[in-house]
């Protein structure tokens, strides 16, 4: 009797706060991807995002075996750095971490949701329906971290990324390095990323 | 030999050929201050901003935060409260930041109010700070630190008072809280020199008797209002450094996912860099109706080759019997054409040099684009290299008629 009170008065509780949610979707456009790319000092670090129709043909949240298999075979061979970015090899960079994973933004809400409004079954289910919906857009996502002998050495990095994945057409690409921040755009015939052109 | 005969005959015709070199000329000369005038453009563009990461602003289009936080063209769709700002500001990533608040003017020219960090961390072409050549900072609420435009334009000297007015093109003034100007800011060739900036808390300290808008009519007492807490309530934009690169797209997701308060944050390049793509189209047609020009004074030295044929067949007829061979008529026309298009040429680069320094002061003046006046460059080499080729291939279907004519004319010129 008395945990029922007390979720009704969660409830209660969690109703301005449920007022008050911002609701807010990113763009998301089929068969663009986009990259970030950071050079400092040694350091370069490789930011992909990329929605699933690109890599894996669909954004249902999988169900079936073959659909599942798709996926576990996609985050495999992103994990394999040689498979999205070559890099120059005077540029001499080694992987010091890679990780590669599905929705990665839609989890980062997810936590949220469960900060918001605590030990309260109704919203987080509320919050659970909400992420379905969006999951109809899967992301993959992918960072790479390098660490770089020659970093001057950096001035093409090519994108391998485009064989792997027939589906990805583009590539929108924000890049600072040493002469400053710029965008590319990188479609599947160059399926090449220019830096140090300023 | 040929070349002293074709300089000959040109000077023979100088008036015809005069009017000719001059369409070429002018032509070259439209062509080469395009592109000086588009790469002029972009990089006093990018020279504007160096140093800042990332620019702060309501949620718009990265295009326009850049253009009105920083080189002041248009206005913004919404501010930024200061319970967002100092949220940014609070950010482990965050090095420095500068609050901007625009709005106000003085005559033609922008009033920002900002910080005097401002000075510390702006930066343009490529990592020089800003030089206050005379004065001092900004010190006392009421000080205003003018850009070197502003003390040209209006007269103005250390020491001299100046009304803000309120909004932009209004007529009315802040006239009961004069500011003081406190330092004038060394040209730079940015939107710098066309500002009037104040302390954030002189833009809060001259609006405290206004109200929706409209003057209230009060008139609060300016020590009363140096007694005031003049902290804003919103900003304009702001300017962000962070303390490493590796954390500049991650510091911009925290501020383009911030709840609450739709906010944008973009890199100073790479808004620059969409500038370009939209701008990009509109360049590439100015190239093309330039280009166009050149073909069109090239069609015209055509023409003018093919009338003067007529007239010169007993030239013709005459070099024959003399013994040129038809080969050099040919070589003659096209030589006469190559010349023409190199005087032209030259004409045009020196035409588009003495326009360069005319048109330089009064175009920074006007459009605050600063272009460089250098030496010619290969590119330009090229294109007088290419407007002489297309003149020699040009010239060639009136050569090919002269020497056909003078193949079969021989001496009998049936005219």
């Amino acid at each position: 009797m008395k945990t029922y009170g007390l979720a009704i008065l969660a409830a209660v509780a969690a109703a301005p706060v449920m007022a008050q949610e911002t609701r807010e979707m990113d763009s998301h456009v089929h068969g663009v991807s986009t990259m970030t790319l950071v050079v400092e000092g040694d350091r370069l670090e490789i930011e992909l995002t990329s929605p699933g129709v690109n890599i894996v043909g669909f954004e249902y949240a999988a169900s079936s075996d073959a659909d599942k298999d798709a996926i576990a075979q996609a985050l495999r061979a992103m994990l394999v750095t040689e498979n999205i970015v070559s890099l120059p090899d005077a540029a001499q960079c080694r992987l010091t971490d890679v990780a590669v994973n599905l929705n990665a933004d839609d989890d980062e809400h997810h936590d949220d949701h469960g900060d918001d409004a605590h030990n309260h079954d109704d919203d987080h289910d509320n919050a659970d329906a909400e992420n379905a919906d969006s999951a109809e857009h899967t992301e993959f996502h992918a960072t790479y971290g390098f660490d770089c002998g020659d970093p001057a050495a950096l001035t093409r990095i090519g994108l391998p990324f485009f064989d792997q994945f027939p589906n990805a057409q583009e590539i929108e690409a924000q890049f600072v390095t040493d002469a400053g921040a710029s965008a590319a755009e990188i479609d599947r015939d160059t399926a090449e990323l220019v830096l140090n052109d300023a | 030999m040929i070349l002293r005969l074709a300089s000959q005959s040109l000077m023979a015709r100088a008036l015809t050929v005069g009017m000719t070199i001059l369409a070429i000329a002018l032509s070259v000369g439209l062509f080469l201050g395009v592109e000086k005038v588009r790469t002029g453009a972009r990089a006093s563009f990018a020279d504007t901003i160096s140093g800042t990461d990332l620019i702060v602003g309501a949620r718009s289009g990265s295009v326009q935060l850049l253009l009105y936080s920083v080189f002041r063209i248009g206005n913004a769709t919404n501010n930024v409260t200061w319970e967002s700002y100092q949220d940014i500001a609070a950010r482990p990533q965050v090095d420095w930041i500068v609050p901007i608040s625009l709005g106000d003017s003085h005559r033609q020219f922008r009033v920002m109010g900002t910080t005097p960090a401002f000075f510390d961390h702006y930066q343009y072409r490529g990592g020089r700070s800003l030089d206050i050549a005379e004065g001092h900072g900004l010190d006392d609420l009421y000080d205003a630190v003018i850009g070197a435009d502003v003390a040209a334009t209006l007269g103005y000297a250390v020491g001299d008072p100046i009304i803000v007015s309120h909004g932009l093109a209004s007529f009315t003034d802040h006239t009961d809280q004069p500011f003081r100007v406190a330092g004038i800011i060394a040209k730079t060739g940015t939107p710098v020199d066309r500002t009037v900036i104040v302390t954030l808390q002189a833009i809060e300290a001259i609006h405290v008797d206004w109200q929706n808008g409209g003057n209230t009519g009060r008139s609060t007492p300016v020590d009363v209002i140096r007694q005031m807490d003049l902290t804003p309530t919103a900003i304009t934009a702001a300017l962000v450094g962070v303390e490493s690169r590796l954390q500049i797209f991650g510091l911009q997701r925290w501020i383009n996912e911030y709840p609450e308060e739709p906010l944008l944050a973009v890199l100073p390049g790479v808004a620059l860099q969409e500038l370009w793509q939209i701008v990009g189209i509109a360049e590439t047609a100015l190239i093309g109706v330039s280009a166009l020009v050149v073909v069109t004074a090239l069609i015209g030295m055509m023409a003018m080759i093919f009338s003067s044929l007529n007239e010169r067949r007993r030239e013709m007829a005459i070099w024959r019997a003399m013994g040129a061979r038809p080969a050099t008529i040919l070589g003659l026309l096209v030589t006469e054409a190559v010349l023409m298009a190199a005087l032209g040429g030259a004409l045009g680069l020196i035409l588009l040099y003495v326009s360069l320094f005319v048109g330089q002061p009064w175009i920074d003046a006007a459009f605050g684009i600063w272009l460089p006046i250098a030496p010619p460059t290969l590119r330009e080499a090229w294109v007088l290299g290419i407007v002489m080729v297309a003149a020699a291939v040009v010239s060639l279907f009136p050569a090919i008629r002269a020497y056909r004519l003078s193949l079969a004319d021989g001496m009998m010129v049936r005219i």
